[in-house]
């Protein structure tokens, strides 16, 4: 208690390559932080819509929701938007054309639901979750002005949305 | 001020000014083709056990709006296509290749700043026979439309590929449907654009196949040059040797001796240079 945050922007990891830590209180706590700052609003990625639908294969596969034997499982997809606000009082801006777009698929199978979250970035911003929290405090509207607060990050997420579009490509 | 400035959505940190603002129906067609992403690699097994990553994408055609002048325009859209029969349809490509191709790529695949190029892994929508499909097969049997209002975003599809679809349209479309106050006219214009998705369909194949050596998960404009490319030697994390980290183990080792054991082990093993070194001239 009382020390000083040595390192907030690395977390630690099992080797180079290896996966994050959970003994990393620093980082779970930094996460925490950042997911309980705005109450009701998810940070990112709040507005959105979805669809409930079904998933068809038509190959043979291992997993469950691409099963042969059963071709067809339902499945829920959501598009939504990243940076933008869900609120009606930035209904205005609250979906911007340079935003980052996510796309989620949850499917539900006989071995349980299963996820495949996405974004139409073909690039990621960051290699550590840890600079997520700081990236998007950069790119997210300050709820007074509306305006980002700015920084490399932001700088880095604007080029992206503001490069040319016959440059700039999707995946 | 939220609300007032109709082009604020478009970059918050630039100086607010219409004349510097980019050029609006270049921003359409650069969201036009909604392609996906994950962010995270997936592993697929198969019966005999062997393991294989595998980055998934999603492409499809959802449209999107720009400039936030109509900030419900996608839940409406999407809405008014399924109610108009236009059920939206996506389809999943996935990048398979095994761990021992994982090791020998230059970069290292659980890197989320990085891509597997499409030359190098060629992405595949589910086939396991590893052919890459070809557009005709994909729309050879195409099913038909369903009026039904209840069933929502997708119809039957007989390959878990293609749907490039009724919902997308051309810009000119989507011009229209500006003019229009973002009210679109849903049955009469989704029906038009599902007529024309047998052709849309085959030029986005066609497209797709070719733009890869532009897109960002290319790595070369040329997929011969790429697939002519010798074979990488495998991610190292520091290329180049740390000069400190070696004279610190030079150090260490005069100061604290190994046991005898240890120290076998260690004249056994090959140091990280020479490992850096190896790997580099034999990717050379």
């Amino acid at each position: 208690m009382g020390v000083a945050v040595g390192d907030n922007q690395n977390s630690l990891k099992a080797g180079l390559r290896g996966p994050t830590l959970l003994e990393d209180f620093i980082l779970r706590e930094k996460i925490t932080h950042f997911d309980h700052e705005r109450i009701p609003e998810r940070i990112v990625h709040a507005r959105g819509s979805a669809a409930h639908g079904y998933f068809e294969c038509y190959q043979a596969a291992r997993a469950d929701h691409a099963r042969r034997t059963v071709r067809r499982r339902p499945a829920s997809a959501r598009r939504c938007s990243c940076a933008s606000r869900p609120s009606p009082a930035s209904a205005a801006r609250s979906t911007r054309a340079r935003d980052v777009r996510g796309f989620a698929v949850k499917f539900y199978t006989d071995e349980g639901n299963w996820d495949l979250v996405g974004n139409n970035i073909p690039v990621f911003f960051i290699q550590d979750a840890m600079k997520f929290p700081d990236l998007v405090h950069a790119v997210k509207p300050e709820p007074h002005h509306g305006d980002a607060a700015g920084g490399v990050g932001a700088r880095h997420v604007l080029g992206l949305r503001l490069a040319d579009a016959r440059s700039r490509r999707t995946c | 001020m939220p609300g007032v400035d109709a082009h604020a959505d478009v970059g918050d940190v630039r100086p607010r000014h219409p004349a510097q603002l980019p050029d609006d129906a270049g921003l359409r067609r650069a969201h036009l083709p909604a392609r996906q992403r994950a962010t995270a690699s997936r592993v697929l097994s198969s019966s005999t056990g062997s393991r294989s990553p595998a980055p998934t994408r999603w492409s499809g055609t959802r449209r999107s709006r720009s400039r936030g002048a109509d900030p419900d325009f996608h839940r409406r859209d999407l809405w008014e296509a399924i109610e108009a029969g236009a059920y939206p349809e996506w389809e999943l490509g996935l990048q398979i290749f095994t761990e021992e191709e994982a090791d020998r790529f230059s970069f290292d695949i659980l890197d989320a700043t990085k891509i597997v190029p499409e030359e190098l892994v060629p992405v595949r929508a589910g086939r396991q026979d590893g052919a890459r499909p070809q557009p005709g097969q994909l729309l050879r049997r195409r099913p038909s439309r369903s009026r039904s209002a209840r069933r929502t975003w997708s119809r039957a599809s007989t390959s878990a590929t293609i749907r490039c679809w009724p919902g997308a349209s051309t810009p000119t479309s989507t011009r229209r449907s500006r003019g229009s106050a973002g009210r679109t006219s849903t049955r009469s214009r989704s029906t038009r654009r599902s007529r024309r998705c047998t052709t849309t369909s085959a030029t986005a194949c066609i497209a797709r196949r070719s733009r890869a050596a532009g897109s960002p998960t290319s790595r070369t404009r040329s997929a011969a040059a790429a697939r002519s490319r010798p074979a990488c030697a495998g991610f190292v994390s520091f290329p180049q040797p740390v000069k400190e980290a070696q004279g610190a183990r030079q150090a260490r080792e005069v100061r604290r001796p190994l046991h005898p054991g240890a120290a076998v082990l260690q004249s056994q093993t090959p140091d990280r240079e020479e490992r850096t070194s190896s790997a580099h001239s034999a990717s050379s």
